[in-house]
């Protein structure tokens, strides 16, 4: 039973760990070379970056100059570094507020997480109940919460309980699969010598654990900052979001622009320290060779698995709406604005207006997923037509990759209205969000894979006269397939989630605008219940997604 | 006491005539009422960000006058997220700074607040559109796009209606709020306000047409004082109320008698961190104040009977139900009573 379940996340997080490596591996290799030549090989590998920085710095300027920016659509690269200048007393009064929220809600919830993961590594059951009640919470879609949160924590903690939430599901998966990877013969030998599972815990898991819990600590840097500016977006009003806010009003475009580079400075800033901190720590969690691997074969019955499945489904339905009841309990919240699972279960099934209540719910849902597949479609067609181009060309592969890399740091979530203006419509917004999101981290894990396909093939290959665009039909591809699946784990809900933070944000359609237009109107049931259908939605496309992959591998297999 | 009479600018010869007899009168009432005006902390909670829209909170708490009245005030800013009312249910805030659709959406879904003052006293809402291609009455929309943000798309619809055109006629386009979206030709007119949009445009060299809503039949009180109704029965929660409202009635009469001091306050104090345009904040502020007081007999944060009707009639056009027990002026009433007292 637990197999798996941890059969199934070390995939989800490989995929993630991918960013992590990427960066992390970007260091000059270790040998007698001199400091003189290490420094010539360094500027050799970064002509092809800097080469085509410059070209879309260029591009980017000459499309500015062609009448965006006059209509206050896009700002150029100098318009841009104006608007630095201009907006740097305001981003160094609010860069440490930021900094500061987001740490601390990182720092506190990432503490949370190991300590969570590692008490639960004691007692198998729970720890299936643990990982499935994270994978849950982390399909939500916790920008919505962000209204219901500023009650129980105003001002900048508002920052650090959306940075916090982002954080601790990532790395309690993240705890989780390191604590799984423990080699088995190390076990065994703890164990022969007298040692408890508990104590193995602390003495043989956590430290085989380390590199795989500071990869997460690394992911999580992205959600841990985007969390905090979104919240000050939207409720704090202070901090680079707060300042991105009056920016906005103000229609200062290049200070817009220049906030959301800041932060961006500010993702790359941790995440490097963390890098840091996990070299020394742990200075052979670079050098961890990837697997990619499917779900681990299982030798029992289909009807067996199934009724296990059902049992931990159940159990995790109820922890879930335990944790919910506890939490508006524990808090004391009011029952006009915090309402629980009864009142959403008498909404959308009891009450004598169920059905008139879910059907509303349903047809704000439909728009969202539309826009939410296509931008999935689309940025996933894009990232595998980019992936096969750039490993096909090594030029292009040395030259994009640290900027795609580098992008990722780019808190699109809080430059949505001024995709608005470049995409021209709500719902376009929408789309190209879902797809840009979907469209990197599927290139990132893609380009990844064919890294790792084993040379040998790939020689064997060439021998035989096959060409690079052949090479990668044939043999790269089936190396990198279950990495697009592992891809689609994480874009295929979180296309969903960004389609409706597009909505929540400034659309006014779907399922999202329903949750914020309930809010303002005080329709809180109506906002906890359409939650809940977003939720319910989420994890079905999640599972979906895990059984298309098994199904393909197997075939593959 | 200090003084206030330079404020509310009547003629020196009656100011220290009144002068003279209200310090004796205001000495009695302090010792007399000695429970009622107990130090109290309050948690105020702004719709948006610090600017100058709250001015008149930040330089009463500037001049001291929340510490004349014992309160010790504490503002939240806020942003499109923020939900005043459940913060006020909650008891998180004391006092919501909102508006009377929203906080009647929440008393008809049971949540017990009332309206005790509003800083505007006519509804700044507008069409805002460009003068090369100029909307100046609701029929020149028909066949048009507008840029209506998600939160106020019912109440503009209802409007078209009620100014005669069928909104199955206008294009509205959903927009986030700022007027980007009408410069860069996406729309052709924004549904904004008359105070923050135009301002913005103008600065931007831009020549914005202000179309107000309530020259056309729509009118409404704005930004208005949300508290929870329970507090308006406890005799030491309502008085800390009325201190606070008197402490607001004084920021905002120096507001309108001098927004660039306003604008000043706002700038280096509050709002220093957000590095606002002065010109721009002055130019809302000085635009803000005929909503505030749109003539020298109106009373600042009142609600008389006719603003209530008003205000009511444009609720009940957008769908929302309320009835005149949503508002209570009678705390504003006794916020004048106090000050004069205090003169």
């Amino acid at each position: 039973m637990t197999a798996v379940t941890a059969s199934r996340e070390p995939d989800a997080n490989t995929v993630r760990d991918e960013t992590v490596r990427s960066v992390g591996s970007e260091r000059p290799a270790p040998g007698p070379a001199s400091a003189a030549s290490r420094a010539r090989s360094a500027v050799a590998r970064l002509r092809p970056v800097l080469g085509a920085a410059g070209l879309l710095l260029i591009a980017w300027q000459a499309a500015a100059w062609s009448g965006l920016e006059a209509a206050h659509i896009l700002p150029g690269p100098i318009a841009i570094t104006g608007g630095l200048v201009d907006s740097a007393p305001a981003i160094a009064a609010n860069l440490p507020l930021t900094a500061g929220s987001a740490l601390v809600g990182y720092a506190i919830a990432a503490a949370l997480a190991v300590a969570a993961a590692c008490l639960a590594a004691m007692w198998a059951p729970a720890l299936t109940q643990v990982v499935r009640a994270a994978i849950v919470l982390e399909s939500l879609p916790t920008l919505a919460l962000t209204p219901i949160v500023v009650i129980v924590a105003p001002g900048h903690t508002a920052g650090s309980v959306l940075a916090g939430l982002s954080v601790f599901f990532i790395v309690l998966m993240g705890t989780v699969s390191g604590l799984g990877a423990a080699s088995p013969l190390m076990l065994e030998v703890h164990r022969a010598a007298g040692g408890r599972a508990a104590g193995a815990v602390w003495s043989v898991r956590l430290p085989a654990a380390l590199p795989s819990i500071f990869s997460s600590l690394m992911i999580a840097v992205p959600a841990a900052v985007v969390g905090t500016i979104m919240s000050e977006y939207l409720v704090v009003g202070q901090g680079l979001g707060g300042i991105m806010l009056a920016a906005y009003e103000a229609m200062d475009s290049a200070r817009v622009w220049a906030i959301a580079l800041t932060s961006a400075a500010l993702t790359g800033a941790l995440f490097w320290a963390i890098g840091r901190i996990r070299d020394l720590v742990v200075p052979w969690a670079a050098s961890r060779s990837t697997e990619y691997r499917a779900a681990a074969p299982t030798s029992s019955s289909p009807a067996h698995r199934m009724a296990v499945s059902a049992l931990t489904g159940v159990v995790t339905v109820v922890v879930v709406l335990g944790l919910w009841v506890l939490a508006v309990r524990g808090l004391g919240l009011n029952a006009f604005f915090a309402k629980t699972p009864s009142d959403v279960w008498g909404y959308l099934v009891t009450s004598p207006d169920a059905r008139e209540n879910l059907a509303e719910i349903l047809a704000y849902l439909a728009p969202t997923l539309a826009k939410a597949l296509a931008g999935l479609a689309i940025g996933t067609a894009a990232a595998v037509l980019a992936a096969w181009l750039i490993v096909s060309l090594p030029l292009l592969e040395r030259a994009a990759m640290p900027l795609v890399v580098a992008f990722r740091a780019v808190p699109l979530l809080v430059l949505t209205p001024a995709i608005g203006l470049l995409v021209g419509s709500g719902a376009a917004t929408a789309v190209a969000l879902a797809a840009i999101l979907s469209f990197f981290t599927t290139l990132i894990s893609l380009v990844q894979a064919a890294r790792s396909t084993p040379r040998d093939v790939v020689l064997l290959a060439r021998s035989a006269n096959a060409g690079a665009f052949a090479t990668q039909r044939l043999v790269t591809a089936p190396f990198a397939l279950p990495a697009l699946f592992g891809a689609l784990r994480i874009t295929a809900p979180g296309a969903l989630m960004a389609a409706m933070s597009a909505e929540w944000l400034m659309t006014g359609d779907g399922i999202g605008f329903l949750m914020i237009q309930g809010g303002m109107e005080s329709r809180f049931t109506t906002m906890w219940s359409a939650f809940v259908v977003m939720a319910a939605v989420s994890l079905l496309v999640f599972f979906a997604v895990a059984l298309a992959e098994r199904v393909v591998l197997r075939r593959l297999s | 006491m200090p003084s206030f009479r330079l404020l509310l600018a009547p003629t020196a010869l009656a100011a220290s005539a009144l002068l003279l007899a209200s310090c004796a009168a205001a000495e009695t009432t302090a010792e007399g009422a000695a429970t009622e005006t107990a130090p109290a902390a309050l948690a105020v909670q702004n719709r948006w960000v610090n600017n100058v829209q709250f001015a008149g909170g930040f330089v009463a708490e500037a001049s001291g006058f929340y510490e004349d009245e014992q309160l010790t005030v504490t503002s939240t800013p806020g942003g499109p997220g923020v939900n005043v009312e459940p913060l006020v249910v909650q008891g998180t805030a004391d006092i919501g700074l909102s508006n009377p659709a929203n906080t009647a959406h929440a008393v008809a879904e049971g949540a017990p607040l009332t309206i005790v003052g509003a800083v505007y006293q006519t509804s700044p809402s507008a069409v805002i559109s460009l003068a090369d291609d100029p909307i100046e009455a609701p029929a020149d929309l028909v066949g048009r796009s507008v840029g209506v943000t998600a939160a106020s798309t019912a109440s503009f619809t209802a409007w078209l209606a009620s100014a005669g055109v069928d909104a199955a006629d206008v294009e509205i386009v959903p927009i986030q709020g700022d007027a980007a979206p009408l410069v860069s030709g996406q729309v052709d007119a924004i549904s904004g306000l008359a105070t923050n949009q135009g301002v913005a445009l103008e600065l931007a060299g831009e020549q914005p047409v202000v179309l107000e809503l309530s020259d056309f039949g729509r009118d409404s009180m704005d930004l208005t004082y949300t508290v929870a109704t329970a507090d308006l029965d406890d005799p030491e929660r309502r008085s800390a109320i009325v201190r606070y409202l008197a402490a607001e009635i004084r920021g905002w009469l120096s507001v309108i008698d001098d927004p660039q001091a306003a604008v000043d306050v706002v700038l280096e104090g509050p709002g220093a961190d957000l590095d606002l345009d002065a010109v721009q904040q002055l130019e809302q502020a000085t635009l803000t104040n005929d909503y505030i007081r749109p003539s020298d007999d109106v009373q600042v944060l009142a609600m008389p009977e006719e603003l209530v009707d008003k205000t009511l009639a444009t609720l009940a056009q957008d769908g929302v139900d309320a009835d005149a027990s949503l508002f209570d002026g009678s705390l504003v009433d006794e916020a004048y009573a106090l000050i004069e007292a205090g003169e």
